[in-house]
């Protein structure tokens, strides 16, 4: 897919304003806080409507506005142009596609998918487990409505749970909501597994063109519990209910999973060197986006933060290698990139965003 | 604003559904706008506070020993449907289709909220039990987690007869809507719980096993 147009209205504290695109390499250049990430978080709530940068919706609207509004004419791949519109009120949010108020998120996951990169993603390999948990929640939740809604139901059955383990329920009472949560929990983890095989391959794949013949990293899906179904979730509980009262939480559960990036059978956390780490967390994004691909059939649109300046030639190389030609891509840094040619440039300064050398 | 205003202000404002705005245009209402209106609501709440309260039996609405569904011969004695409040019964009684008694929980379980099963109505729903040979049990409880966790609590813990037969109502499409305009969860759920059509009065159709 391809954004042709976009119009933005109140949202965080880009100007209220109409851009067109052509081509497919877009970059925004401009000092820090003028709203490059801004315009590119605007973009990324198309999968989703998720923001790639908080979990919060409430925080998109301007400080001086009521409400938000995104604008997108989008040219899908299977289709073909379509508008879609995304209002945010609050923490509310409703769409509308062509025209057509959509009923349910369940109708819009997945139709329009982003992948975007980040400067935190390092974070990945060096931070704990709730970041990689987080990375592989909203590339699921991203395709797959199923996924989320297991998600979400998990997360309020857990919530629940811990509260009545605190509280000193009675066996029964926690039983019951243990039954609500084992089919999500189940759920969960199959997909987990799938999505981290397929994810595995590709990633490879892309992290070839960084290191060429060199190392093979491998990602692994290490759950906190090796259990796909409801009854087996149901034993896990049970077993571990005394423990569980003891800490007044639920100490076992999808809620702990992790998956490890595997150098020369090492962790790469700590055997990779910087450049090796940068290189790795490129391909996984650059390999989401390929995944995102095989899944939904639809070429996601790339985001990418203020990352390509970090990369050193070499690995910018195998970035542009690595990259599906045809995937549209939205670059953001501080300084013009130093292939200009390749792109489609604008500055960005106080909300406002002009294409380099053309009239405002 | 007077002190004697504001007091009552603050206590409509506690009632549920009301804030700050409706609480004080209700008072300003009662009191200057319609006064003679006043009479009438304050006998009424008075009447109602003496003569309403739960049925002993069922924990629906009453005035008499029992409530009117619960004293009425007619209605089949041997099903039971437990609902979460009394205006679930309302809303099934207009539906009508419902031949049966009903038992009104008055909640679901909820940990947030601090409800446990010892704040629900369930004590009267054993005693029933075991006083009278139910054939079916109805859950007509919210399909949200805590409505199905409460589900999962009174088939694990109370409704443990053999010869019960349980059951939980369908959830799935509106009637009268078309596929197309369902949202995905929705569909989902009409799916999963998908019934036999009966090709045949004397072989009842099954389903087939398309799905996990």
């Amino acid at each position: 897919m391809r954004i042709i147009a976009l119009n933005v209205h109140g949202f965080r504290n880009l100007q209220d304003q109409r851009l067109e695109f052509s081509g497919s390499t877009h970059f925004m250049v401009g000092a820090n806080g003028q709203g490059k990430t801004n315009l590119l978080e605007a973009i990324g709530l198309l999968s989703a409507l998720r923001s790639f940068r908080v979990a919060e919706r409430k925080t998109l609207v301007n400080w001086n506005a009521a409400a938000a509004a995104v604008h997108y004419r989008v040219d899908h791949d299977k289709q073909g142009v379509s508008t879609v519109e995304i209002a945010l009120r609050g923490a509310r949010a409703s769409v509308s596609l062509d025209g057509e108020r959509l009923r349910s998120l369940g109708d819009f996951v997945g139709l329009f998918p982003t992948v975007a990169l980040s400067s935190h993603d390092i974070e990945m390999l060096r931070s704990g487990p709730s970041v990689r948990r987080r990375f592989i929640d909203i590339c699921l939740s991203g395709v797959d409505f199923g996924y989320l809604a297991a998600l979400r139901g998990y997360h309020r059955g857990l919530v629940a749970r811990n509260r009545l383990l605190k509280g000193g329920a009675g066996a029964a009472e926690v039983a019951a909501f243990s039954r609500e949560m084992a089919p999500s929990a189940a759920l969960l983890v199959r997909k987990r597994r799938a999505c981290l095989e397929t994810l595995d391959a590709c990633f490879r794949e892309k992290y070839q063109r960084f290191a060429p013949g060199g190392e093979h990293p491998v990602l692994v899906y290490s759950p906190d519990v090796e259990a796909e179904t409801e009854e087996e979730w149901l034993r896990v509980w049970r077993d571990s209910l005394e423990r569980d009262r003891r800490w007044g939480a639920t100490l076992k559960g999808p809620h702990r999973d992790d998956f490890q990036f595997r150098l020369f059978d090492r962790a790469a956390r700590t055997f990779a060197s910087e450049g090796q780490q940068r290189g790795i967390v490129t391909a996984l994004r650059l390999g989401q986006a390929q995944w995102v691909r095989e899944v939904t059939g639809e070429r996601p649109v790339v985001l990418a933060d203020d990352v390509l300046v970090e990369l050193d030639p070499a690995r910018r190389r195998a970035f542009w290698a690595a990259l599906d030609p045809e995937v549209q891509i939205f670059a953001s840094g501080t300084e013009t990139p130093r292939n200009p040619e390749k792109w489609e440039i604008f500055s960005v300064a106080q909300g406002l965003i002009c294409r380099e050398g053309s009239p405002a | 604003m007077t002190p004697t205003f504001e007091k009552l202000q603050q206590l409509l404002k506690q009632l549920p559904g009301l804030g700050y705005r409706s609480a004080e245009r209700l008072a300003l209402h009662l009191l200057v706008e319609q006064p003679d209106r006043l009479g009438p609501l304050v006998e009424a709440l008075r009447e109602a506070a003496e003569c309403v309260r739960p049925c002993p039996t069922c924990g629906n609405l009453c005035e008499a020993d029992q409530c009117a569904i619960c004293a009425d011969a007619r209605r089949d004695h041997s099903v039971v449907c437990i609902v979460e409040n009394a205006t679930e019964v309302a809303a099934m009684e207009r539906a009508g289709g419902y031949q049966g008694l009903y038992h009104v929980l008055h909640g679901k379980l909820s940990p947030m909220r601090g409800i446990g099963p010892e704040q629900l109505n369930l004590q009267s729903l054993r005693d029933r039990l075991d006083r009278s040979g139910f054939r079916e049990i109805v859950l007509a409880l919210s399909n949200d987690i805590e409505g199905e966790a409460t589900c999962h609590y009174l088939c694990e813990e109370v409704l443990t007869g053999d010869a019960l037969t349980v059951s939980r109502i369908g959830f799935g499409l509106p009637s009268g809507s078309a596929i197309v305009y369902a949202d995905a969860t929705t569909l989902r759920s009409a799916f999963e719980g998908r019934r036999g059509l009966p090709r045949d009065p004397r072989s009842p159709g099954e389903p087939g096993s398309a799905m996990e």
